[in-house]
């Protein structure tokens, strides 16, 4: 509430015998005052969503360190469909976006799709960090395997550093598609990952293979400068 | 009411006054119910917060997430300036405005933190629907104003947030805004009809509150009207009930009581002074008029019964006086009139009259009777008074010269004398004569009467032999007295004449014999019996009551009983004065007679007199010999009547008296002022030129030891006082005999009267 001028105190507030105000009538700030309040309330506010949305569509870091499917992968390339893993923080709550989204673009392409979802284990950790919601809910999802990925080391031996980065072979092991299947952290909706992964497991050619992450990061920031640094 | 019909411009004016009351109302209303949603929805934002995205993960280490300061901070910036301003300037349009952009803010917050989910974006429309409870379309221009920036920039800066791909035309962004718009199109017809129904409710309501209020205006009117009126009839109301009070009060002050008989009905109803004095009950309002009849006295009832029966047949007034029998048994003389009322044809419906108490006019009445009669009887007496009076004196000098001479020729007689009869009948006719003269003065009470203490049992026990002889053998004379009877003041002699008088007339009430009683008592009068025996004072009286078993008297006898000459004995039987004299006689004592007779049962006469505390003096009575008493005292008498002048010299002088002679009161004047000194003065009272009351008060310091005798037949108040002699003189009556005269001249100048007597006492003592 704006502070009310001298003046206007003493049209609209007057004192009894024992000092203490009594309202006339209800205070009613000046429009101009009122108006610059509400722009100025305006413009705070956008401002704040401004540096929110910012931050929701701000992609985490990735590096991309593979073209092709290794051979010390811990799972095996299917020869007969494209190979997607998924790499998960299971607390990550960007996260549970990146399964929703998973689910749909299945059931446009499932049949020619083998996904594996990797959920990071930290080693001091005990099974129940890991199988939290995520982990069920990716379980739920027909066809998906899902694995745990001990101190993250899978998803660095593919390059990823982000939850919800996801990597799809094609049946020879060549790299088709790199990147996040959102639009945002933890948004749904109509994304360019997930159109061109739709696309790919069902053969058709696409320009878009690699896309932002949005989600949290799988190790510190430290802990993926060093890997960066690895050769 | 026809919302179409034109409507006047003050109720348009009004109509516009209360679309806009009502706008505003709704518009207060939404804002508080807007202001509670955001509060609820920023709690519930942050709660989202909490449960979806409570914290960021690198690895293993977390921090809060951004969406719960998003949540909690932003939320709360959003919430507070459209939750501030519906608190505090309700109803305003910034403050709607601002509410609209806030709750769209807070949409796309909550689809924010929800991640964007499709459920999430119902809010959106949920918000539009609940922001059209304004019935403002402007609102709804505001919130999807800043949908469609919200998208707009959005889409610029980050198209794959809103479009889903890296990079979308301008015209995707119109895509969102259409179905906002298809929303919003709609809730505007609905606002703008939800307005007309509006303006006509409000219309309606002018029109209604035109329509009270000229209702209320005419309430009011009627109102004043009527509580003018109810003041008007209480203030009459008031004024009756004054009014009737202050009548019955008249009515009571006066002993007139109203009453109305409803002939139809035959109810009588009475206010309540006529209640009060026919003594019915408080709760008797009325009852028949055989009932009320049962109220009047016996005797009155056909009286009463035929008055009204005449008045209602005649229609003459209703005019009547009669006796009422009170439920104690006291009776009261009512005197009753009455108006009789006709219906229109001629038929009596009922009587209205009055009641008026007369019985004290009627006692006033009785007692101006006696008094008058009182009055006329007072006045005859005095005209037998003066008649008698005026006779009396030169009567009784006659008398005088007449027995003093016979006496005096008796004395020579020897008792075998022959002429000795003849002088015996010539005394004993003056004698009567004397008497006769005697009760003349006494009933017309010009007597003089020389009252003593006395008591009268002894009275009449002194007179009890005499009595039995009066009244013969046949008739048995009882004497009752009671022991500590008191005293009373008066003439002996004329009281003995009383009882005397009071015996014969018993004996002559009881030929056949009977019984004579005569009851002494005391008797006290106080003020409430003083009322029932008027003419007495209240006082210690006694009572002589003197009681016969005779024949009884007539209550027209009783009326005429104490006139003179009235008598029922038959000429040459009685006077017709015993009873005058002896009324004459109490009443002169003070006292008073009355008389109690029924016929064949009796009369009993009971004579009142003042009861006195005094001694009673021995009188010591002259020997009563036939020699004179005599002296050699100088004598002066003076008496203009030549022959009783002559005859007391005559007497005195027999007796030894050295006797010189007056014929008036101014001869005896020169002889006194002239040196001769004398040891006591005969004197008449009634002489011309000086009366022998002027000569004593001349006299009276000069006389020294001299002694006054006074002798008179009538004084006419020259010496007494109504009839009672003064202190200090000596009298004697005419007519009297010559020892009498002796007796008393002897009895004055040894000075052994009572006073004389009483005066010794006290100086021995």
């Amino acid at each position: 509430m704006p502070k009310i001028p001298a003046r206007a105190f003493h049209q609209h507030f007057t004192q009894n015998s024992h000092g203490i105000s009594i309202a006339l009538k209800p205070y009613v700030a000046k429009p101009f005052i009122r108006s610059t309040i509400c722009v100025l309330w305006l413009f705070a506010v956008t401002t704040c969503g401004l540096l929110l949305i910012s931050y929701e569509n701000a992609a985490g870091p990735q590096n991309l360190s593979t073209t092709s499917f290794p051979k010390d992968a811990p799972v095996a390339l299917d020869p007969q469909r494209c190979t997607l893993l998924l790499f998960a923080h299971p607390k990550c709550p960007c996260t549970r976006a990146t399964m929703s989204e998973l689910n749909r673009l299945l059931t446009h392409c499932a049949q020619n799709v083998s996904v594996h979802v990797f959920f990071l284990k930290p080693s001091t950790e005990t099974e129940d960090w890991t199988k939290t919601d995520l982990w069920r809910s990716a379980s739920s999802i027909p066809g998906v395997q899902v694995h745990v990925d001990p101190d993250s080391t899978i998803a660095s031996r593919f390059g990823s550093s982000t939850s919800g980065d996801v990597v799809m072979f094609d049946p020879k092991g060549k790299l088709l598609f790199h990147g996040g299947i959102t639009s945002g952290r933890g948004h749904e909706g109509d994304n360019p990952g997930a159109s061109a992964l739709i696309a790919l497991a069902n053969g058709v050619s696409t320009s878009c293979n690699n896309t932002p992450v949005y989600g949290c990061l799988l190790q510190k920031e430290c802990n993926l400068k060093q890997i960066e640094s690895t050769p | 009411m026809n919302p179409h019909m034109p409507i006047h411009s003050n109720v348009a004016h009004r109509a516009d006054e209360l679309f806009k009351e009502q706008q505003l109302s709704i518009s207060k209303h939404t804002d508080y119910v807007f202001a509670r949603l955001m509060i609820f929805q920023w709690i519930a934002g942050v709660a989202a917060a909490f449960l979806i995205s409570p914290r960021a993960w690198a690895g293993i280490e977390s921090h809060i997430h951004i969406h719960v300061w998003a949540a909690t901070l932003l939320g709360a910036l959003i919430t507070s300036v459209p939750v501030a301003m519906a608190f505090m300037q309700p109803g305003k349009t910034l403050t709607r405005h601002s509410i609209a952009v806030g709750q769209m803010l807070m949409s796309a917050l909550l689809i924010h933190l929800t991640g964007g989910r499709i459920e999430t974006h119902f809010h959106v429309f949920g918000s539009l629907a609940i922001l059209a409870f304004y019935r403002d379309w402007r609102v709804l221009v505001s919130a999807s104003a800043v949908i469609y920036v919200d998208h707009l920039l959005r889409g610029f800066l980050w198209p794959q947030s809103v479009y889903g791909v890296m990079s979308a035309p301008i015209w995707r962004s119109f895509e969102h805004a259409g179905w906002v718009g298809f929303e919003v199109v709609f809730l505007i017809i609905s606002i703008r009809k939800s307005l007309i129904e509006m303006q006509n409710v409000a219309e309606r309501q002018a029109r209604l509150e035109a329509l009270n209020e000229t209702i209320e205006r005419t309430v009011a009117e009627r109102t004043a009207e009527l509580t003018r009126e109810i003041a008007e009839r209480r203030q009459a109301e008031i004024e009756l009930k004054k009014s009737q009070v202050q009548l019955a009060q008249a009515q009571q002050i006066a002993h007139i009581g109203s009453w109305e008989w409803d002939l139809v009905t035959d109810k009588v109803s009475w206010s309540e002074e006529t209640r009060r004095l026919y003594g019915f009950a408080p709760t008797d309002t009325g009852m028949r008029m055989d009932a009320c009849v049962q109220r009047l006295h016996a005797d009155d009832i056909d009286k009463v019964r035929n008055a009204l029966k005449r008045a209602v047949e005649t229609g003459e007034p209703y005019d009547c006086d009669h006796r009422i029998v009170l439920p104690d048994r006291t009776e009261r003389v009512m005197h009753g009139r009455g108006e009789v009322s006709f219906d229109d044809d001629g038929k009596a419906i009922k009587i209205l009259g009055t009641a008026q108490d007369i019985t004290q006019l009627r006692r006033n009445e009785e007692a101006l009777r006696r008094s008058e009669e009182q009055l006329r009887q007072s006045q005859k007496m005095e005209a037998v008074g003066r008649l008698a009076g005026g006779v009396a004196h030169d009567f009784n000098n006659l008398l005088t010269v007449i027995t003093g001479y016979c006496a005096l020729l008796l004395r020579r007689l020897a008792p075998t004398d022959p002429l000795r009869s003849n002088g015996e009948q010539i005394q004993r006719a003056a004698e009567r004569a004397a008497s006769l003269t005697r009760q003349l003065l006494a009933f017309s009470r010009k007597q003089v009467l020389q009252p003593r203490t006395l008591d009268l049992a002894e009275v009449v026990v002194g007179m009890e032999k005499m009595l039995h002889r009066l009244i013969g053998e046949d008739i048995q004379l009882r004497t009752i007295c009671d022991p500590n009877v008191g005293k009373v003041e008066a003439d002996p002699g004329q009281i003995e004449q009383v009882i005397l008088n009071m015996a014969v007339n018993a004996r002559d009430a009881m030929p056949q014999g009977g019984k004579l009683t005569i009851r002494i008592s005391n008797v006290v009068f106080d003020q409430k019996t003083v009322i029932r025996n008027r003419g007495l004072e209240a006082g210690s009286y006694v009572m002589m009551a003197i009681s016969d078993t005779g024949v009884g008297m007539t209550p027209e006898v009783k009326t005429h009983l104490f006139e003179p000459f009235f008598t029922t004995k038959g000429v040459g039987k009685g006077t017709g004065l015993g009873l005058a004299t002896s009324y004459g006689i109490i009443s002169q004592s003070g006292g008073d007679i009355r008389v109690y007779s029924e016929q064949g049962t009796g009369t009993t006469f009971k004579i009142y007199l003042p009861r006195v505390e005094k001694n009673i003096m021995k009188v010591v009575d002259a020997s009563d010999t036939d020699a004179l008493p005599g002296g050699d005292e100088r004598i002066l008498i003076v008496e203009d009547d030549e022959a009783v002048r002559a005859l007391a010299s005559t007497v005195m002088s027999q007796c030894g008296y050295n006797v010189e002679l007056a014929t008036d009161g101014q001869e005896a004047l020169k002889m006194i002022e002239s040196g001769l000194k004398f040891d006591m003065i005969i004197t008449d009272v009634i002489m011309p030129n000086m009366s022998g009351r002027e000569l004593y008060d001349r006299v009276r310091a000069s006389l020294g030891d001299t002694k006054v005798l006074i002798i008179s037949g009538y004084t006419d108040d020259a010496l007494a006082n109504r009839g009672v002699l003064e202190q200090g003189f000596k009298f004697l009556e005419k007519p009297f005999s010559p020892i009498s005269l002796a007796n008393k001249v002897r009895e004055v100048l040894e000075d052994r009267s009572p006073d004389a007597n009483a005066a010794r006492m006290a100086l021995s003592a």
